[in-house]
């Protein structure tokens, strides 16, 4: 189930023909999943229930996660210009991987 | 797998805000300037944003 989730931007690309409206339909899905996982994740770590561990490896993996988005801002930015739809491909799919590499992250030791 | 469907999975495992944010993305016919700061708003929250007490 939590795979389907995953694959949203994918189908969200090959779906519709309007590019930009579907680079905002990802990157506004994703930062909306992300933003609900992480709120998850701080309810849990002010529960008292995680480890110095855990929330460094949580941490590093969001702040990949916010780089990706931001690599994202600067490719949709740029699009305008460009109209270079691989590229922009290119980091939706690496921002997928982010946000897929932080949710199985937080859930590797969640409970 | 149809929109219907992910908002479906999204409130299953999410809850209704959450599903309710993914129908209000999905029924906005072209994305605003306003709409995109929102989106990239919500992914500059830091870490401890989140976490702290």
């Amino acid at each position: 189930m939590r795979t389907s989730l995953f694959l949203l931007p994918v189908l969200f690309l090959a779906a519709c023909a309007n590019l930009e409206v579907n680079a905002y339909r990802t990157l506004a899905t994703t930062a909306t999943v992300v933003d609900a996982t992480m709120q998850g994740w701080g309810d849990y770590v002010k529960a008292g229930k995680s480890n110095a561990d855990e929330e460094a490896l949580v941490k590093k993996a969001y702040v990949a996660y916010q780089v990706s988005m931001r690599t994202a801002r600067v490719t949709v930015e740029s699009y305008h210009l460009t109209k270079d739809a691989t590229a922009l491909s290119r980091v939706l799919d690496a921002l997928d991987a982010a946000k897929n590499a932080l949710i199985e992250q937080i859930y590797s030791f969640k409970l | 797998m149809s929109i219907v469907e992910i908002i479906a999975l999204a409130l299953v495992k999410y809850g209704p805000q959450v599903a309710r944010a993914i129908y209000d993305i999905f029924n906005k016919p072209s994305p605003t300037q306003e709409d995109w700061d929102k989106v990239f708003a919500m992914a500059e929250k830091s870490y401890e944003d989140y976490v702290k007490k």
